[in-house]
């Protein structure tokens, strides 16, 4: 992975000390609220409903023990002794107190971490496919392209005051775990007919209130090409997005307004006239850059299994095949699996951890795993090389840490924004409806033969559960004071890029579960089998067999009868 | 006086250019002959919202472009800084309105050459302010990335 060098060291430490200087002038009365806000913003620090936030940027989602270790120790010392992984490989600590912040930042300063950019109106943090490095058929690692793109967007002189927040997401292969459809910019990586590399660019993407798909930019850029142009596409934004309302000041608002050809050429143009203007990347940190994401050495992986820390009582295999098969997929290294580790115990709040948690997840990576660990914006953790004799061993040191739910990508494996046990925008409880549905369905000890089925919750319009592209997509809202939930079914955020669509009315919170579990029966019964997972289902059938049977009164049009037998 | 000027050290200088003339830019600025001749000594200000590449066709009628900042949360100024410059503006370039002493280097690095800043202003931000941050120039990628050749 990637290690700081003095100029990376020395940046994030005098940011610490700006950010120390700045709290102390808002303590001081000399900036006032307005104007200290932008600047926490940038430092990470959101005000919410109870206390200040602080999140920290992950980048990429890529993590060594110490590092996690540290974020145990933030946990401990700062905050209530757990964070929250967030949905762009962020962890977010929710009850930090402002003076004590520029302490807790220096803390992540000392293990190469902060919390530049993970808010305000200004570049975020760069995403990448959670696999990156580790699954087989990638151009290249998306990391290394990402990188570059946090050195250049690192406070950029031009870029700190956007119209809005700005997203970047890189997948390296075709399989998209990093939503690039649903970013202000999403880069797909490629290679031309004359093995070049380059990046296909998606702009205007996003959830939210206007949920959009990406419109196609360029089908290629060469890589040596892609700061300048990236640049091109972020100062036409900064000049002539909308200023004026906050939620139509995305990027992409101004591609509808201005239609995705003439934005086209208004960046060609500026990349035409400025690109004389750019070098390449200095040539040694390109090659540092480039060396940092070299996979590990898979030849150390050991034949037969390395003893665990401590002996452990063997539970029953059923467990661990279980898990297995659900919670591993398959290494670029036949000798390797990807171990996907859930933070959604069935009951839990997606997405936290504990300090011990997180300190035993460091522990595997170091004893299994090369002391690499991944953050994926499904708010699991990724253990990206473990090799296979040591499956059985960090099975059953998460077994231990309360960390061997074997649910990934099955209906208990949730993603939920915060919503109104934090959050200051929501309209509705987010979190327990998660609860609520993984403890159903767990009762019901289904979701094995239920498969592959993504429910994502909102608490509110902006949508930062991305309810929009969850095959099963709920949406919270305030209903004259009465929390009410919209579905909507058949979004897809991977390569399928998929927007939901909406069910009909919404349900009240004590319906809501019964709802569920009612589209779940419809798929249940009328799938073809149980290789027909339910997106393939819906794709098939269309929405209307479940709001027969959701809303009865839709049953009396026989057209919708007749088509609902068809497919039962 | 209206305004303080603070120059690229961060100091607070006494500006001549203050008593130039000034032109709010409207799409007629250039084509009247009578003030095509007043404008290479005046300022020509210009707002977010304004016609960049109609000033950009015209550079050559001007000497004095200040930058108007309607609040320091909005950086299309930073963009409109960086485009001229790009397009070979080489006169004097001012950004007046709502700008920090915490903006000092993101106005600098863009091709300001220095700031205005209204009397208000002014009083919470004393010359001390400016030029604590300008004597703290902090490391920046972008350089890094894309060394300047000498």
């Amino acid at each position: 992975m990637y290690r700081y060098d003095d100029f990376d060291d020395a940046f994030v430490r005098q940011r610490v000390e700006a950010f120390r200087a700045q709290v102390q002038r808002r303590v001081d009365g000399v900036l006032t609220e307005d104007e200290f806000k932008p600047l926490r913003l940038q430092n990470g620090l959101y005000l919410q409903l109870h206390a200040y936030m602080l999140r920290v940027a992950i980048p990429y989602g890529t993590l060594n023990a110490k590092q996690m270790r540290q974020l145990a120790h933030i946990a401990e010392t700062y905050d209530r002794g757990f964070g929250h992984f967030t949905t762009r490989q962020n962890i977010q600590f929710n009850w930090i107190d402002l003076p004590r912040v520029a302490d807790a930042l220096a803390d992540l300063a000392d293990v190469e971490m902060h919390a530049i950019q993970t808010s305000g109106n200004c570049i975020r943090n760069v995403t990448a496919d959670h696999f990156a490095g580790a699954v087989a058929g990638e151009v290249q690692d998306p990391r290394i392209i990402a990188e570059m793109l946090r050195q250049w967007s690192t406070g950029h002189p031009e870029y700190a005051f956007l119209p809005r927040k700005f997203k970047i997401a890189v997948t390296g292969c075709d399989d998209d775990r990093a939503v690039v459809a649903f970013h202000d910019i999403g880069l797909k990586l490629l290679r031309d007919e004359t093995g070049q590399i380059g990046v296909k660019i998606y702009v205007g993407g996003g959830l939210g209130r206007t949920p959009r798909v990406g419109r196609v930019l360029q089908d290629f850029v060469p890589i040596d090409d892609l700061l300048p142009y990236i640049d091109q596409i972020i100062h036409v934004y900064n000049r002539y997005g909308r200023r004026d309302n906050k939620y139509k000041a995305r990027i992409k608002i101004l591609v509808d307004d201005m239609g995705i050809d003439a934005f086209r050429q208004e960046v060609d143009q500026g990349f035409a006239k400025t690109k004389a203007n750019h070098r390449s990347l200095p040539a040694a940190l390109n090659k540092a850059i480039t060396a940092a994401f070299s996979p590990p050495d898979f030849d150390q992986a050991p034949e037969t299994s390395q003893p665990p820390a401590e002996p452990i009582e063997l539970e029953n295999d059923i467990g661990f095949e279980h898990w297995q098969a659900t919670n591993t997929h398959a290494h670029r290294d036949h000798r390797h699996a990807i171990v996907s580790i859930s933070l959604k115990a069935h009951g839990a709040v997606p997405g936290d951890a504990t300090a011990d948690q997180m300190r035993a997840l460091a522990d595997l990576a170091e004893r299994y795993g090369y002391d690499e660990l991944r953050v994926s914006h499904e708010q699991n953790i990724i253990l990206p090389h473990i090799p296979k004799a040591n499956l059985r061993a960090v099975y059953q040191g998460l077994q231990k840490a309360g960390l061997a739910t074997a649910n990934i990508g099955l209906i208990s494996d949730i993603i939920a924004c915060p919503g109104m046990d934090y959050c200051g925008l929501a309209t509705a409880r987010s979190i327990p409806i998660a609860q609520q549905i993984a403890s159903r369905f767990h009762d019901l000890k289904t979701e094995h033969d239920i498969g592959p089925l993504k429910i994502k919750i909102s608490g509110c319009i902006n949508a930062c559960g991305h309810h929009h592209v969850g095959h099963i997509g709920i949406l919270g809202l305030d209903r004259a004071g009465v929390e009410n939930y919209q579905i909507t079914l058949g979004g897809d955020g991977t390569e399928g890029a998929t927007l939901g669509e909406r069910l009909g009315p919404g349900f009240p919170a004590d319906q809501l579960i019964d709802a569920i579990e009612t589209i779940v029966a419809v798929y249940l019964d009328g799938r073809r089998s149980a290789q027909e997972d339910f997106l393939s289902f819906i794709r098939r059938v269309g929405l209307l067999p479940f709001k027969i049977r959701l809303y009865p009164a839709a049953k009396k049009k026989t057209s919708a009868t007749d088509h609902y037998q068809q497919v039962s | 006086m209206t305004a303080q000027i603070i120059n690229q050290k961060g100091q607070v200088i006494d500006d001549h250019t203050q008593e130039l003339d000034r032109v709010l830019w409207d799409k007629d600025t250039f084509d009247s002959n009578a003030s095509q001749d007043n404008l290479l000594s005046s300022w020509l200000i210009i707002n977010g919202h304004d016609d960049l590449d109609a000033i950009i066709s015209n550079l050559q009628s001007v000497q004095h472009i200040a930058i108007h900042f309607p609040n320091f949360a909005d950086g299309r100024g930073f963009s409109m800084a960086r485009a001229l410059r790009d397009h070979g503006f080489k006169g004097h370039l001012r950004a007046e309105g709502h700008v920090m002493p915490d903006q000092f280097h993101h106005a600098m690095a863009v091709g300001f050459d220095d700031i205005a800043v209204p009397l208000d202003l002014a009083a919470r931000y004393g010359e001390q302010a400016w030029q604590d941050v300008a004597a703290n120039k902090p490391l920046d990628y972008q350089s890094r990335l894309n060394p300047i050749q000498a």
